[in-house]
């Protein structure tokens, strides 16, 4: 696994030298070898020192990795979004992300919460893309929170509200990890030259910014919010005129 | 017994190089953050920094434009592990006044081979 992950690494840095134009890539690229450079300093130090107790960090690694090209695949199929449409509850989809995100949170020691109570009407979008923008957000505001030192456990909540926009889906954390420079950073990030620093924010710009595309496919649009005192990114989108929930 | 500070912003990365040089005997803190680093640079008194450049809030270069900003610190020797490319960092024209001993490029970079460059910066 170390060498196709050194192999990875290379294969990288030549697509980079030899100056692949497309933002987007490059920065899911840096986001994958900052991946894979954990992972191949993980087995390196398992090997050198016999001691495994850091190799569960290789596993979320991975996984996360997966998530990311999840979402660029999904990006890469914008024309699919608007052909697959279907009611879909907001309320269960937050649940199901929250469980399928449980154990990576874990491991980067924040909680999660939800705060779906209440009848909600199912809402039209394409249910395979949402839930790739919400595991996408997750994935970002959890790997956000932990890059930044904070003195209370970070917690991050899901939470569905009705608003004067329809319904409204949101991921909050009590920790400010999120802001709308970010956001006004990964929405720039397409069409704008890279700098040398440019990288000094979070990872979760690509994230950020593939989930509003895929959302703005969809004519819906992420904007930085507040819930509970808590700060975080929502999306409002319109109830489903033909089925609501009895 | 030398002082290593890791100033690494990732979770992982900064456990491992907590316990590797650890147990390669040096004494060793970790700092998440550059604010975090500088209460270590405060406390420990290093004797050598091991840096990432980048950073949620304050960035390395930032930190490391405080730290040469203080005399009492201009001794503290500092080492570049990052992903960010040294050709990249010699487009800044004040990048050679900032004092770095070594840099390494971090992907490409093992713990052994880090370990290595860490032994020739404090032994010179």
């Amino acid at each position: 696994m170390r060498e196709s992950a050194e192999k990875y690494i290379r294969l990288e840095q030549n697509m980079y030298s030899k100056g692949a134009n497309n933002p987007i890539f490059s920065y899911i690229a840096q986001n994958l070898r900052s991946e894979l450079t954990k992972i191949t300093s993980n087995i390196e130090y398992a090997q050198l020192s016999g001691d495994v107790s850091l190799l569960d960090d290789s596993k979320y690694s991975s996984q996360y990795m997966l998530r990311l090209i999840e979402c660029y695949l999904d990006f890469l199929d914008q024309t699919n979004i608007s052909q697959n449409v279907e009611p879909v509850s907001l309320s269960a989809l937050l649940k199901n992300v929250a469980s399928s995100m449980a154990p990576y949170a874990k491991w980067q020691q924040c909680d999660l919460d939800l705060n779906v109570a209440g009848r909600y009407q199912p809402v039209m979008a394409n249910r395979e893309v949402l839930n790739t923008v919400l595991t996408s957000l997750s994935s970002v505001f959890i790997v956000a929170q932990s890059e930044v030192k904070h003195k209370a456990r970070p917690v991050i909540t899901y939470a569905v509200t009705r608003s004067n926009k329809g319904i409204t889906a949101g991921i909050y954390s009590n920790v400010e990890a999120i802001n709308s420079a970010m956001l006004k950073k990964a929405r720039n990030l397409y069409g704008k030259s890279g700098n040398p620093m440019s990288a000094s924010v979070s990872n979760g710009s690509a994230g950020l910014y593939m989930a509003d595309s895929l959302l703005n496919n969809m004519s819906y649009g992420l904007r930085v919010s507040k819930f509970h005192k808590m700060t975080g990114l929502s999306a409002s989108f319109e109830p489903s005129k033909q089925i609501a929930l009895v | 017994m030398i002082k290593v500070l890791f100033v690494e912003p990732d979770r992982s990365l900064g456990e491992i190089y907590l316990k590797y040089f650890t147990k390669l005997g040096y004494q060793v803190k970790w700092a998440q953050s550059s604010n975090s680093a500088l209460e270590f640079i405060d406390n420990f008194n290093p004797d050598l920094i091991v840096l990432e450049l980048q950073m949620t809030s304050h960035n390395g270069l930032e930190l490391m434009y405080e730290i040469r900003s203080y005399p009492d610190w201009g001794n503290i020797k500092i080492m570049l592990n990052t992903s960010v490319k040294e050709t990249m960092l010699k487009k800044s024209p004040t990048y050679k006044q900032l004092g770095v001993g070594k840099y390494t490029y971090k992907p490409n970079t093992t713990l052994q081979e880090m370990a290595v460059s860490i032994e020739a910066l404090v032994t010179a």
